[in-house]
């Protein structure tokens, strides 16, 4: 087929939950209490201009003086009957001054019909932190465009006496050892999203990771790699992993399913060479 | 049409420019590509001598190496022989920070780019510190139907050339906060019908900043036109102290449908007074 300009995949963008007059950021979300609770919803958007088939989620989750980790979730629905459509994705903050953090901005194919209210509620692992957010949605295509996925899954994230994902180890340096982040997928996925979180660790080396995901019984994942050797690292100057949201990874993970991280470590520090990791699948 | 499985995007992938030691030895790291003299370019670096199937997508992530000079870095990915290199994405603009050990925004950024079966695929790093390192590691993925449309190259749009800088094209939006600079010109005629564009934001080497928050917008048009021409935006992005890192300082790729001969221009408001830290590179990087 001819490539007409309709195919070519939207061209355009709205986006939402700014807030330009009297300030340069996003809408604010507000935590409850530490490591417990959701705050309350926070409304980014009353009503969406179009008909939206994706949107880019984009964090600043800086600020403050004490290392955190957050579990942002955005829902659609009016007010008092919000249903989340991203669960408790992972970021974290940094202790360094004054607090540097993963911001992200990801790319999410879940469609938003045009007048949907979107808001935003965030846990932390401390009381009241706040963080900013704002979306960018794309209109909706004509022609060409992917399958609507619908339902992101998230698995290995903490958020109850703590904030953060499943503990990733290695158990020597330069060897890769796997951490179980769900035993069985409850739907067959499409895309992947691997969280990294930074473990509230204030005094991080210089550090580089390899970073694998595999499918697979425990001992099988060597065979079932989704992907592995993505490299990432840390610094000492801000004791951050320079790492937020990854993704969308392409992949085709059954129903039941287990997937697993692998971490291979620069470091034997046996507290540095650890990360936390959450996985979300969109089916 | 029905979801095939062969729909199911990403039967396959491959990973490239790895640099992994033995298990219990290492290194453990991305393949590590020197910078010429300062501002300009080194040589290239192969990632890979032949890649395994068609590709549709390249994912490529960049680190810097352990040092504390606070520098600018230009990232280009090429295709082809040995002394015939091709750039397909052209200067991806980065910057380090001064902190302790050189806090760097890691690259992590997909590009939807045909990589044929059998191609060599190369980096090649500038920057404002001569013989910087920068780990260069990525993915080749190939998909089923369905996938987005691919392109054969990313033409980038405001970095500067080798010679004097590393940088892009800079945007001040004055000491007055929370007000929208002026609009400034990133092309004035681009070269190709795009589907794809990206924004890399710059730090100008500044290693000392005073935290805040930007929201950057962009627009086509004829000068004094763009605000009703804004394509993308606001882009939210925020700097902490603590590491003096302008973070996301990669935003894409965001779908358009711009035409050859299209006029892009770009503009910022922060939060930020200080009349230096205020200041940003940004550069584009369109996909036809």
């Amino acid at each position: 087929m001819a490539d007409f300009p309709n195919n070519r995949g939207g061209g355009l963008w709205a986006t939402i939950g700014a807030v330009i007059s009297g300030n340069s950021r996003g809408t604010l979300i507000t935590a409850g209490s530490a490591d417990t609770d959701d705050g309350s919803w926070s409304e980014i958007e009353d009503s969406t201009p179009f008909d939206a088939d994706g949107f880019y989620l984009n964090c600043d989750v800086g600020g403050g003086t004490l290392a955190t980790g957050f579990l942002f979730s955005l829902a659609i629905g009016a007010s008092g009957a919000e249903k989340r459509i991203i669960d408790r994705l992972l970021l974290s903050r940094a202790t360094d001054t004054d607090g540097p953090g993963q911001n992200c901005n990801v790319w999410f194919p879940i469609p938003i019909p045009a007048g949907t209210r979107i808001s935003g509620r965030c846990q932390s692992g401390t009381a009241s932190a706040t963080m900013n957010v704002v979306l960018h949605l794309r209109m909706v295509s004509h022609f060409q465009t992917s399958a609507p996925l619908g339902i992101l899954k998230t698995y290995g994230v903490v958020d109850s006496g703590a904030t953060g994902g499943t503990a990733c180890n290695a158990s020597a340096i330069h060897t890769r050892a796997w951490t179980e982040i769900v035993a069985s997928a409850t739907y067959r996925s499409k895309l992947l999203y691997l969280a990294i979180g930074n473990r509230n660790n204030t005094a991080r080396p210089y550090n580089n990771w390899s970073v694998s995901v595999a499918r697979g019984a425990s001992g099988a994942e060597n065979n079932n790699i989704v992907f592995e050797h993505l490299i990432m690292l840390s610094s000492t100057g801000d004791d951050l992993i320079h790492a937020s949201v990854l993704g969308p990874f392409p992949c085709d993970i059954n129903a039941g399913d287990r997937v697993a991280v692998g971490n291979r470590s620069q470091t034997n520090d046996g507290t540095d060479r650890q990360f936390d990791a959450a996985i979300y699948l969109l089916s | 049409m029905a979801d095939w499985p062969a729909q199911i995007d990403g039967g396959r992938y491959e990973t490239i420019g790895e640099n992994l030691g033995p298990e219990g030895v290492g290194p453990t790291q991305g393949k590590g590509v020197t910078a010429g003299t300062a501002n300009n370019e080194g040589n290239w670096v192969e990632l890979e001598a032949s890649t395994a199937f068609d590709g549709e997508m390249l994912f490529v992530t960049a680190h810097s190496n352990q040092a504390n000079t606070v520098s600018d870095y230009h990232l280009s990915i090429g295709i082809g022989a040995s002394g015939a290199e091709k750039k397909i994405i052209d200067s991806i603009q980065m910057s380090r920070s001064g902190d302790t050990d050189g806090g760097f925004n890691n690259l992590f950024a997909w590009f939807p780019i045909a990589i044929p079966a059998g191609t060599r695929i190369s980096a090649r790093v500038r920057c404002s510190t001569a013989s910087a390192i920068l780990n260069v590691q990525c993915f080749v993925f190939a998909q089923g139907f369905m996938g987005p449309p691919v392109t054969g190259r990313f033409i980038s749009y405001g970095p500067v050339g080798d010679g004097s800088d590393t940088g892009s094209v800079g945007i001040n939006p004055g000491t007055t906060a929370n007000t929208l600079s002026g609009w400034v010109e990133v092309a004035a005629s681009t070269t190709a019908p795009a589907r794809y564009l990206y924004l890399a934001i710059g730090a100008q080497q500044n290693g000392t900043r005073t935290a805040g928050t930007w929201l950057i917008s962009i627009a086509l048009g004829a000068s004094g036109a763009e605000p009703n021409n804004i394509i993308i935006g606001p882009l939210l992005a925020g700097l902490r102290a603590g590491n003096d890192l302008i973070c996301p300082s990669f935003f894409g790729p965001f779908t358009v449908d711009i035409p050859a001969g299209s006029r892009i221009a770009v503009a910022a408001q922060t939060t930020i007074t200080d009349d230096t830290d205020n200041n940003i590179d940004v550069a584009v990087y369109l996909g036809g």
